[in-house]
C-alpha cells in the first residue's frame, strides 16, 4: 500500500489532492447561515510545544492552523505538515479535550489533531461533500455526508470508519444531529431533503423510524431543552417542537432559524432575521419572552454568565460589530470592533463563526485577516490576532459553556 | 579511349565534391526534422474523443495528421446502434480534414446517448488507417464496454502488415536498385576496364541486357501488384475501383510509375532485341528505374509526413545510393565472373582489380549516401531507442542495421583483402579464415585453371560478392516490409492496454485502468490526457470473488487544475466502471471508495497523465482547427536517440564523403 492512504496514515506528504472542494465551494454559500468553522494556519510544521493545549484556540486557515492564546493575544503555535489548502468544515473537540477532529473538504476527510502534541495524527477518509460533526458519545465522532445523507462514525481510540449510518430518506440531503445524554441511544437528525426528522439508533447504527412534519420540504436547524423535554426543529419557516419522550408533535412555531441554550438551560435564543426571538426553555409552551433586534444580522450566540447576568455574545454578519444583548434586560448593551468579513457583492445572509471558550469569544475577521478575541467578562476586544486570511473555522480547547450540547446551531 | 576514360577520371573527383556538398546539404537540411508520423492519423476531431456536448451536432470533423487523406470511410452510430451519419467529404483545401454530416434529428428524437466513430482512410502514403472514438450527447457517460472493445479494437489493428504489400515492395526495390546500380557500374566501372584489356564488350552487353531485361519484367509485375493491391483499399477490384484509384493523387503517381516501368522494360527490350545502342539503352534504364524510384519516394512515409520535397529527396538518394552499392555488386556477381572467364589469363587480375577499384568509389558514394540517409530516416520514424525492440517498424529495421553491417563487414573483406591479394601475387597464395570461408583453399594445392596467380581468389571474390548480395537482397525485402508498416513513431504509441493496482485489506480492492500502463514501481497509472479511461474497481474476498458493495462506489479525482466525482456503474462483471477523461497533463490523485460486504473502504491512487507521446497526437484544448498542424509532430525536442541518430548521419555523410574523394584520387593516380 505505497501511497494508499488508509484512515490512521500520516505518513502521506504534503496534500496534493482537492477533490470535492469546487462541488461543495457552491453548496457553501446556500448553507451559509449553518456552516460552521473553516480554516487556520500554523508556522512550523507539527506543533512544536508540546505543552498541552488548555485554554488555546485553534484557528484553521487553508495552509496552517494558528493556535491562539487569549490571554496573550497571540498565536503560540503552528501546524502547517500536511495542510494544504484545506478547505474546513466543522470542528468538534472530544469530551476530554484530548483531540480536535475538523472536517476537511478538500479530500472529504476528517482530520485528528491531539491537543497535547499539537499534531495531526489522523487523516480519516469519509464519504462526499461533508459538513457537520457531531460527537454523541465519548468513543465516536460522527461525521455527515452531506451527499450520501449519512454518518460516517469514527472511532475516536482507532481513527477509523466504523459504521455508515444513512439517515436521510433519499440518500443525499444537507443534515445534522442532535443528541443528548437524555434521548440515551436515540439521536434525531435533519434532512434538508427530508419534510420531518430521522431518528437514528446511535448504538444499532441505523435509522429506526421517522417523524414525518409535511408531505415536502426539509428540516435544518435542531435544539433541545431539557428541562421540558422538547426538541425544536427548523421545517422551512416554521419550528416544529416534538416532546422526546413520546416523538409527538406538541407545537409549532411561526418562526425558524438558528437556535442557542443557554447554559442555564432556560433560554432558548432563535434567529429570525436581524431579530433573536427569546423563547423560554422551561415552559412547555415555549413562550416567547422577548425579542431583541441586532443591527447588522446576528449569527451563531454565544453566553457569558458573570454571576448576575446573563449576556449574549453575537457577531455581526452584515458590519464588522458584534453585538453584546443584556439577556436581563433584553437589549443590546454594546457593540465591538472586532473586523470584517469577506462579503461578496449582493450577498445578504451570511455566516459569521463566533465561538466561546471560558471568558473569551472569538470571532474571525478574514477581510481584516485577523481573529478578534473578547473578554466577555469585560466586554472588551483585547486582541486583534494577525493569522493567515480565509479563517472560517475555530475551535477552544475548554469549556465553551455550553457543554457538550452546546454547538447545537 | 584511353584519352576519353582519363579526362573520366579527371571529372570524377569533381563529381564527387559537388555529390558531397549535395548530400551534406541534405544531410544537414533533413537532420533537423523530428520524427514524425507516417500514414494518416487521427489527431483531433470535433466533437473530440470523450467530448461530451448538449446537442448533437451537425458534423464530425476529423483532423489528421501525417499523411493527407485520399479516401475516407466515416460511419457514426448513435445510442440505439443505428447509422446516423451521411458520405464523409474530404477538404479540397486541406487533405487533412474529413467531414461527416450526422442526420438531423427531428424534434421527437431523443439524441442523447453515445455515440461511436468508426473511421478509416486511404491515404497518400497508400495505407489505410482506422480507428474508433467515442462522444456523447447529454448528460449520459460513454459507455464502459464500448470503450474497451474499441480500445480492444485498435490494439488488433494497430501493427498489421499487408504480406502482399510488403512482398511487392520487397521485390520493387530490388529490381530498382538493380536497375539503378547496374547500368551506372556497367558504364563507370565494367566496360571501361573491359576495354583497357580488351575484353569483349559484347559478352558483357549480353549478359548484361538479360540480366536487366529480367529485373525490369520483375519491376513491372511488382508496379502492378503494387497498385492492385492499393486499389483494393479503395474497394473491389472491379473496373469501377480502377478508375477510382487513378483519379486520386496516389493513382496518379502509380500510373506514372506504371509508365516508367513499361519504358524501362521496352528499352531493355529493345536492347535484348540489339536494336538500342548500348549508351542508349543505359541511360534510358537508369532514367526510367530513376523514374519509379521516384514515385516511390514521392508517396512514401517521409514524402508525405516530413513534407514533400524534403522527404522525396531523402529517401530517393537513399535508392539511390542502395542502387550504387547493390546494383553493382549485383552486376560484379553475375557479369563480371563470365566476362572474367572469357579474359585471356594474363589479363584476367589486371580486368579484376580494375573493376573492383571503380566500383569501389560507386560503392563507398552509395554507402555514403544510403548509410547517411537512412539514419535521417531512421531518426525521423524511429523517436525512442526503445522503440526499435517493441514495435514490428523497429525491429525491422534492427534485423536490417544488423544485415547492412554485415554486409559492409563482406565489403570491406572484398575491398581491404581481396583487392590487396589480386595486386600483390605474393600474397595470392595465402590462405586465411576469409579464404576458407568462400573456398579458396585449394590455392597451395593442385589448382584447376592450371595453376594462374589470382585463380583462386578471383573464386573466392565472386563468392563474397553473392554472399554480399544475398544479404542486401534481403535488406532490400525488409526495407519492403519498413515501408509497408506503420513507423514506430505511430506504432510504438498505441501500446497501452491495461494497468492494475491493487490494495489489501479485509477486502481487497483492485483498481483497473484502461488503456494505462503501471510505471516501474507499478504504484502508478500512466495514462493519456484527454483521452476517455476507463476505470473498474473489483473488490475481491479471500476465495478470489468479486464482493458487491453496499454503497456507491466512488471515484475522486484531484488533478493540477481539475477535480471531479463520480459515482460508478455496476457491470455485469460484478465490478464498478466509469468512463472518464483526465483533462489536464500532471499528477493525479485518484480514491476509490466503497462498502463491500458493509465495510467502508478508501483507497488512494496516483496516477500521471501526459499527452499522447506519438506525434499524431495533439493537446484539444491548444489545438487550433484553422491553423492544422500537418506534420502532426508535437512540439517536443528529439530525444536523444533521435539526436544521436541526427549526428550519426552527418558524420557518415561527411566522413563518406571524404573516404569517397580519397578513393576516387587514389583510382585516378593509379591509373595515371
Amino acid at each position: 500500500m505505497p501511497k494508499g492512504m488508509d484512515s490512521a496514515n500520516m505518513d502521506h506528504p504534503v496534500k496534493r489532492r482537492r477533490v470535492v472542494q469546487a462541488i461543495t465551494g457552491g453548496i457553501a454559500i446556500g448553507l451559509a447561515g449553518c456552516l460552521g468553522d473553516d480554516d487556520d494556519n500554523g508556522t512550523d510544521g507539527n506543533g512544536d510545544n508540546g505543552d498541552g493545549s488548555d485554554g488555546l484556540a485553534y484557528a484553521f486557515a487553508p495552509n496552517t492552523i494558528s493556535i491562539i492564546d487569549p490571554a496573550e493575544g497571540a498565536v503560540v503555535d503552528e501546524i502547517t505538515d500536511g495542510i494544504d489548502d484545506n478547505d474546513w468544515g466543522d470542528p468538534q473537540i472530544t469530551a476530554d479535550y484530548s483531540e480536535i477532529y475538523v472536517i476537511e473538504g478538500s479530500l472529504d476527510q476528517v482530520l485528528a489533531i491531539d491537543t497535547e502534541s499539537r499534531e495531526v495524527v489522523a487523516e480519516v477518509d469519509i464519504g462526499p461533500d461533508g459538513t457537520h460533526l457531531y460527537h454523541p458519545n465519548d468513543d465516536e465522532m460522527w461525521a455527515h455526508s452531506d451527499e450520501e445523507g449519512a454518518f460516517y462514525v469514527i472511532e475516536t481510540s482507532s481513527h477509523e470508519v466504523v459504521e455508515i449510518v444513512d439517515s436521510g430518506l433519499e440518500g443525499e440531503g444537507h443534515g445534522k444531529l442532535l443528541y443528548h445524554d437524555n434521548f440515551g441511544s436515540v439521536g434525531y437528525a435533519t434532512n434538508v431533503n427530508d419534510p420531518g426528522v430521522p431518528v437514528i439508533d446511535l448504538d444499532g447504527y441505523e435509522r429506526s423510524e421517522f417523524l414525518e412534519f409535511g408531505d415536502d420540504g426539509g428540516t435544518h436547524y435542531k435544539a433541545y431543552s431539557p428541562q421540558t423535554g422538547l426538541a425544536y426543529f427548523e421545517y422551512g419557516d416554521e419550528t416544529v417542537v416534538v416532546d422526546t419522550d413520546t416523538n409527538e408533535i406538541v407545537d409549532e412555531l411561526a418562526f425558524a432559524g438558528g437556535m442557542y441554550l443557554t447554559p442555564d438551560e432556560e433560554l432558548l435564543g432563535v434567529l429570525d432575521g436581524d431579530e433573536i426571538r427569546f423563547l423560554d426553555a422551561t415552559s412547555d409552551d415555549s413562550a416567547e419572552l422577548d425579542s431583541v433586534t441586532v443591527e447588522g444580522g446576528p449569527d451563531a450566540l454565544r453566553y457569558y454568565d458573570d454571576g448576575d447576568t446573563m449576556y449574549g455574545f453575537t457577531a455581526n454578519t452584515m458590519n464588522d460589530e458584534a453585538a453584546v444583548i443584556d439577556l436581563d434586560a433584553f437589549d443590546v448593551v454594546d457593540t465591538l470592533s472586532v473586523g470584517d468579513i469577506e462579503r461578496p457583492e449582493d450577498a445578504h445572509h451570511l455566516h459569521r463563526t463566533g465561538v466561546a471558550g471560558d471568558e473569551y469569544f472569538f470571532t474571525p475577521a478574514d477581510a481584516d485577516g485577523f481573529v478578534a478575541v473578547v473578554d466577555m467578562s469585560t466586554q472588551e476586544v483585547v486582541a486583534h490576532v494577525d493569522i493567515e486570511e480565509g479563517v472560517d473555522t475555530i475551535q477552544y480547547v475548554g469549556d465553551s459553556g455550553t457543554g457538550y450540547t452546546g454547538t447545537i446551531r | 579511349m584511353q584519352s576519353t576514360e582519363s579526362s573520366d577520371r579527371r571529372r570524377q573527383p569533381r563529381i564527387a565534391t559537388v555529390a558531397a556538398v549535395a548530400l551534406i546539404a541534405i544531410v544537414l537540411a533533413a537532420s533537423v526534422a523530428t520524427p514524425v508520423v507516417a500514414h494518416a492519423y487521427l489527431s483531433d476531431a470535433d466533437p473530440a474523443n470523450g467530448e461530451q456536448v448538449e446537442t448533437l451536432p451537425e458534423n464530425v470533423t476529423l483532423f489528421f495528421s501525417g499523411d493527407g487523406v485520399q479516401v475516407a470511410d466515416v460511419t457514426v452510430t448513435g445510442p440505439d446502434g443505428e447509422a446516423v451519419s451521411g458520405d464523409a467529404t474530404i477538404n479540397p483545401d486541406d487533405t487533412q480534414i474529413v467531414r461527416t454530416p450526422l442526420e438531423a434529428p427531428t424534434e421527437s428524437d431523443d439524441t442523447d446517448g453515445m455515440y461511436t466513430v468508426e473511421w478509416e482512410v486511404f491515404a497518400d502514403d497508400g495505407h489505410t488507417t482506422s480507428g474508433t472514438f467515442f462522444f456523447s450527447v447529454g448528460d449520459d457517460p460513454l459507455d464502459r464496454d464500448a470503450v474497451l472493445e474499441a480500445y480492444d479494437d485498435e490494439d488488433d489493428a494497430d501493427e498489421s502488415v499487408p504480406p502482399v504489400e510488403t512482398a511487392a515492395k520487397g521485390l520493387l526495390l530490388v529490381a530498382l536498385v538493380a536497375l539503378i546500380g547496374g547500368p551506372l557500374t556497367a558504364a563507370i566501372a565494367v566496360y571501361p576496364a573491359a576495354g583497357r584489356v580488351g575484353a569483349s564488350a559484347q559478352s558483357v552487353d549480353r549478359r548484361l541486357t538479360r540480366l536487366l531485361a529480367g529485373t525490369s519484367v520483375l519491376l513491372l509485375g511488382s508496379v502492378v501488384a503494387l497498385g492492385l493491391v492499393q486499389a483494393r483499399s479503395v474497394g473491389p477490384l472491379v473496373p469501377g475501383t480502377l478508375l477510382e484509384f487513378a483519379g486520386l493523387p496516389l493513382g496518379q503517381a502509380w500510373l506514372g510509375q506504371l509508365a516508367f516501368a513499361a519504358a524501362v522494360v521496352a528499352v531493355l527490350g529493345a536492347a535484348v532485341a540489339g536494336s538500342f545502342s548500348r549508351r542508349g539503352w543505359l541511360a534510358g534504364t537508369v532514367v526510367g528505374a530513376v523514374g519509379v524510384a521516384g514515385t516511390v519516394s514521392w508517396t512514401s512515409h517521409s514524402a508525405t509526413a516530413i513534407g514533400r520535397l524534403q522527404g522525396f529527396a531523402v529517401d530517393l538518394a537513399h535508392i539511390a545510393g542502395a542502387g550504387l552499392w547493390v546494383g553493382g555488386l549485383v552486376v560484379l556477381a553475375l557479369v563480371v565472373p563470365p566476362l572474367l572467364r572469357d579474359t585471356s589469363p594474363a589479363d584476367r587480375t589486371a580486368l579484376a582489380v580494375d573493376t573492383i577499384r571503380r566500383y569501389s568509389v560507386l560503392a563507398l558514394a552509395g554507402v555514403t549516401l544510403a548509410g547517411a540517409t537512412g539514419l535521417i530516416l531512421a531518426a525521423w520514424h524511429v523517436p525512442t531507442l526503445e522503440d526499435l525492440g517493441e514495435t514490428v517498424y523497429g525491429t525491422a529495421l534492427s534485423a536490417k542495421t544488423l544485415l547492412v553491417l554485415l554486409a559492409l563487414g563482406l565489403g570491406g573483406f572484398t575491398r581491404f583483402i581481396l583487392l590487396r591479394r589480386l595486386e600483390s601475387p605474393t600474397d595470392a597464395g595465402r590462405t586465411g579464415f576469409g579464404g576458407r570461408l568462400f573456398g579458396s583453399s585449394s590455392e597451395s594445392g593442385v589448382r584447376e585453371d592450371g595453376g594462374q596467380p589470382g585463380r583462386e581468389t578471383i573464386t573466392t571474390f565472386r563468392r563474397a560478392i553473392i554472399l554480399e548480395v544475398g544479404v542486401l537482397v534481403v535488406v532490400l525485402l525488409l526495407s519492403g516490409l519498413l515501408t509497408s508498416a506503420p513507423t514506430a513513431a505511430v506504432a510504438g504509441d498505441d501500446t497501452l492496454g491495461s494497468a492494475t493496482i491493487e490494495r489489501e485489506g479485509e477486502v481487497d480492492l483492485a483498481l483497473m485502468v484502461t488503456p494505462a500502463e503501471g510505471d516501474d514501481g507499478g504504484d502508478q497509472f500512466l495514462v493519456e490526457s484527454g483521452e476517455p479511461v476507463v476505470f473498474e474497481v473489483a473488490f475481491i474476498d479471500d476465495h478470489g470473488e468479486s464482493v458487491a458493495s453496499d454503497r456507491t462506489v466512488r471515484l475522486s479525482a484531484a488533478g493540477p487544475d481539475d477535480t471531479f466525482d463520480v459515482d460508478l456503474e455496476e457491470t455485469d462483471d460484478g465490478t464498478y466502471a466509469t468512463v472518464q477523461t483526465l483533462p489536464a497533463d500532471g499528477d493525479w490523485e485518484l480514491r476509490v471508495t466503497g462498502s463491500p460486504d458493509g465495510e467502508f473502504v478508501s483507497e488512494w491512487f496516483d496516477a500521471h497523465a501526459s499527452p499522447a507521446s506519438d506525434a499524431h497526437e495533439h493537446d484539444h484544448d491548444e489545438h487550433d482547427h484553422d491553423e492544422h498542424d500537418h506534420d502532426g509532430g508535437p512540439d517536443e525536442s528529439p530525444s536523444p536517440f533521435v539526436t544521436l541518430l541526427q549526428f550519426g548521419a552527418v558524420v557518415v555523410g561527411v566522413v563518406g564523403t571524404v573516404a569517397v574523394a580519397l578513393e576516387a584520387t587514389r583510382d585516378r593516380d593509379r591509373s595515371e
